[in-house]
């Protein structure tokens, strides 16, 4: 068995793209901070003066702060895209809060027999705010303004679901991928990020405004200094942009095998596979790592690279279920195996379509296809133990969840509980052995390339074969997991790369081989 | 030199300030006594436009400062106040100096002005370089005085300037306001409720009352002729006190009996009160006063009939 990487080993293996990410994760923070000071300051300074405002922009703020934050880039998406707008207009609206909250706080307590005190000396509006009422909130105020670095260094880390970059790329990456070190390498150097900056401005919040005040200028210069971080990485060129999740970043039948065996060099962005094909049908990216069963595939009118040198093993879907749960449920089995073979790839690929593209509801689907089928069985409403049934978040396991759902449900007395979206594989399979879900449907590709141990030189021999693959795995689960693979659904959901129809014809681009030439032309 | 003409002001919907009219001439103290809420601070702050008056009009020399420059007009006021106001974040020398920046005055004339103030004020040098949290309290409150009066403005304005000092620190400080020279030829209005005070540092007592003002007059003819009970009533249980204060012994000088021998122990009068001589015999039989180069002898008994003759004649005379 190979010998899993240290951490360091990794760090040092993947130097570049650390110092790449950690720079636009610099960037990222400080862009979206000089933007809130700008803004957050005056504003602060202003509700100070009107005291009727101060309660609603404040409220707004907080409302603001409220919002999750993935939640928050998704309603960016539709109006500004994805990369780096959206990014930074999200991080500007997170740190506006603690800056306007302690600007005004900062100039409320001083104490108003000192500003009685400087008015009546004769100093004017513009004075007494430079000379007495900024220069006595200043700690307050830098203590909102680090408040405000640190909840975006941590923010900063989902830009990397919308193509922006930063250490998030490793993070998700790491979390798809069940690598810790990915993980480490991307959350250490955040949280390193943090404390240092947190430190570097206390500092400057202790030493006061007053004896700052010659090197004040220092500050700002020193903000868009860090700022201009976020461009160094760009500054290489590349005339076509490929936008890979997390997970295929990581992965051997990934960006890895791409660059190891096609020798594919790209300029590459980490996106979530949410928005991936809007953004390659809206010609914001070139190439994209999809999913051949996904129904934006046809929406969006994309086209699958032919994988001409076999670096994507086949990914039959089937349930994976804890043997525990079998043995207790003699009839689980059977009932979940109604689907096998039932599915295949055009069919999956149109059910997809209806979810992802024409947002019907993943249980309409479901109950439509096995009526269709005749498989629809109205619920016995029956009191028998609960069946936990995961999905990873995307519409097919959505809908194949659903269809579980529903045939426990018409033909058992069992009762179902669904935890959907689970964020990826290792957060489910996670979920399957601590027995947190019963089951939840897996591809065979990625247990044997993600979950189990890695065996290249085995891999390279079963890997073209999808009933080798399944054999294996299935044996491999049942021996280390005591987990079963069940039946396959029939559909075959493979990585696949994809570009725009037009664009492949107006390139005559046919497999991924050709890309790589085309890239490599001029 | 100040005149406010029918000035009022409310503060949602009560009346602070009612229909206050008075003057102040530019080489006299002011002194607005009155409990708390009043209206006496309300009135104060009215002067120099940090509170804004509903009606009426103020002057200063004859202009209305409505129409004055409400900076311009600050400038050319001092204003001192109860718990002194200075800014924490700036050293005692900033502090000081704010006003002098503000009129832009070169550094060489600030710095000697400074030394002048805190040489004056019983300040040693080098509290410059320190802030305002190091210092005692009567320290802060005489660096509240230095900085007012740094440019020397015609008007000083006090918002009860000695209130937040312990008994003994605000004697001391009332004996140096008393013979400050800086404060000779200032039209000053000093907000205090402390009556003994006011009879003390006022040439004249303006009495409030629920924003009203009852009586202006001398501190005497506040004792002497009250205008009505509430007059009365204000002073009731000080009356004896306050008396002995108001009468100054040199006017006592023709009722006293001259001291045949002398002796180095006579204490020199210029505006000592009848009251200080009492508080001095209160630890001796007698003491030998010097009034105008004349020795005189006094104990408590002679300066009890002294009052008594001083009473008669002024009467006699003045009515």
């Amino acid at each position: 068995m190979e010998q899993q990487n240290s951490f360091f080993q990794f760090i040092s293996q993947e130097s570049d793209k650390l110092l790449n990410q950690t720079l636009v994760h610099i960037g990222l923070t400080f862009i979206s901070l000089i933007i809130a000071i700008i803004i957050a300051l005056p504003l602060g300074v202003w509700i100070s003066r009107r005291q009727k405002l101060a309660s609603s922009v404040l409220g707004f703020a907080g409302i603001l702060q409220t919002i999750p934050s993935i939640a928050l880039l998704g309603v960016m998406i539709p109006i500004l895209g994805i990369g780096v707008k959206p990014a930074i207009v999200a991080l500007f609206l997170y740190a506006l809060l603690p800056i306007i909250r302690n600007t005004y706080t900062g100039i409320k307590n001083i104490e108003p027999e000192v500003l009685e005190a400087a008015k009546a000396m004769g100093m004017n509006k513009w004075q007494v705010l430079k000379q007495v009422e900024l220069p006595l909130a200043f700690p307050v105020i830098m203590a909102g303004i680090r408040t405000a670095t640190v909840i975006n260094v941590g923010v900063a880390t989902l830009a990397a679901y919308i193509a922006a970059g930063g250490l998030g790329e490793f993070i998700f990456g790491g979390i798809a991928l069940n690598n810790t070190n990915m993980i480490l390498a991307g959350a250490i150097p955040a949280a390193l990020l943090a404390i240092s900056f947190d430190f570097l401005l206390s500092k400057v919040q202790r030493i006061g405004f007053k004896k700052l005040k010659t090197h004040l200028i220092l500050l700002p210069v020193l903000f868009v200094l860090c700022s201009s971080f976020y461009f160094l990485p760009l500054a290489f060129d590349g005339k076509m942009l490929a936008g890979f999740t997390p997970e295929f970043m990581g992965r051997q039948d990934g960006d890895i095998g791409l660059r190891k065996i096609y020798g594919l060099k790209i300029r590459t962005v980490v996106i979530s596979d949410a928005v991936m094909y809007k953004a390659a049908y809206d010609k914001k990216l070139d190439v994209i790592s999809g999913y051949s069963t996904d129904g934006r595939l046809k929406a969006f009118d994309l086209i699958t690279l032919k994988d001409d040198k076999n670096i994507f093993p086949p990914y039959f879907a089937a349930p994976i279920v804890n043997q525990d749960v079998l043995d207790k449920n003699p009839t689980l089995e059977r009932i979940l195996n109604l689907l096998s073979n039932k599915i295949d790839d055009s069919t999956m690929t149109s059910l997809n379509y209806k979810v992802d593209y024409l947002h019907q509801l993943p249980e309409q689907v479901a109950k439509e296809f096995l009526i269709e089928k005749g498989l629809y069985k109205s619920p016995r409403n029956g009191n028998g133990a609960t069946i936990k049934i995961g999905s990873k978040i995307f519409g097919e396991q959505y809908i194949l969840a659903q269809m579980y759902k529903m045939l426990i449900e018409g033909n058992s007395d069992l009762q179902v509980e669904t935890k959907t979206g689970l964020g990826g594989t290792k957060i489910c399979f996670d979920a399957l052995t601590n027995k947190q879900i019963d089951f939840y449907p897996e591809y065979t590709g990625t247990g044997l390339l993600v979950i189990l141990p890695q065996k290249p030189k085995l891999f390279a021999g079963i890997m073209g074969d999808k009933e080798k693959v399944y054999d294996y795995v299935q044996q491999e689960f049942n021996k280390n997991y005591r987990i079963k693979w069940l039946k396959p659904i029939g559909f075959n959901n493979t990585y696949a790369i994809m570009m725009r129809r037009k664009q492949v014809e107006k390139l005559g681009i046919k497999n991924i081989s050709d890309l790589k030439e085309n890239l490599e032309k001029y | 030199m100040i005149e406010l003409k029918n000035i009022s002001k409310s503060f949602d919907k009560t009346n602070a300030v009612k229909n206050i009219s008075f003057s102040v001439l530019k080489d006299e103290t002011l002194v607005l006594l009155g409990t708390s809420g009043c209206g006496k601070t309300t009135t104060l702050k009215m002067i120099n436009r940090l509170i804004k008056a509903d009606s009426g009009d103020i002057f200063i020399n004859g202009e209305n400062i409505k129409k004055i420059n409400e900076e311009k007009l600050r400038l050319g006021i001092g204003y001192v106040l109860q718990n002194h106001g200075l800014l924490p974040h700036y050293t005692i020398e900033q502090n000081i100096a704010i006003v002098p920046n503000l009129l832009r005055w070169g550094k060489d004339k600030t710095d000697s002005r400074m030394e002048e103030m805190l040489h004056k004020l019983h300040l040693p040098l080098n509290l410059k370089d320190k802030y305002p949290n190091q210092l005692s309290g009567g320290q802060q409150q005489r660096v509240g005085l230095a900085r007012a009066l740094m440019a020397k403005p015609p008007i000083l304005l006090m918002d009860e300037p000695f209130g937040a000092l312990d008994p003994i620190t605000k004697e001391s400080i009332k004996k140096e306001f008393l013979t400050l020279d800086e404060l000779q030829n200032k039209a000053i209005v000093m907000v205090t409720h402390d009556i003994q005070e006011a009879f003390e540092l006022g040439d004249r007592i303006c009495l409030m009352s629920n924003g009203e003002m009852i009586q202006i007059g001398k501190p005497t003819e506040l004792l002497e002729k009250p205008r009505n009970g509430l007059v009365k009533d204000f002073f009731r249980g000080q009356k004896l006190q306050l008396s002995l204060k108001a009468i100054e012994v040199k006017n006592l000088s023709p009722f006293l009996e001259p001291s045949a021998d002398r002796y180095d122990d006579a204490i020199s009068i210029d505006h000592q009160s009848v009251w200080d001589i009492l508080e001095i015999l209160a630890e001796k039989p007698f003491c030998r006063l010097e009034i105008n180069g004349e020795l005189k002898k006094a104990t408590n008994g002679s300066l009890m009939e002294a009052i008594e003759k001083f009473k008669a004649t002024k009467n006699g005379t003045t009515e």
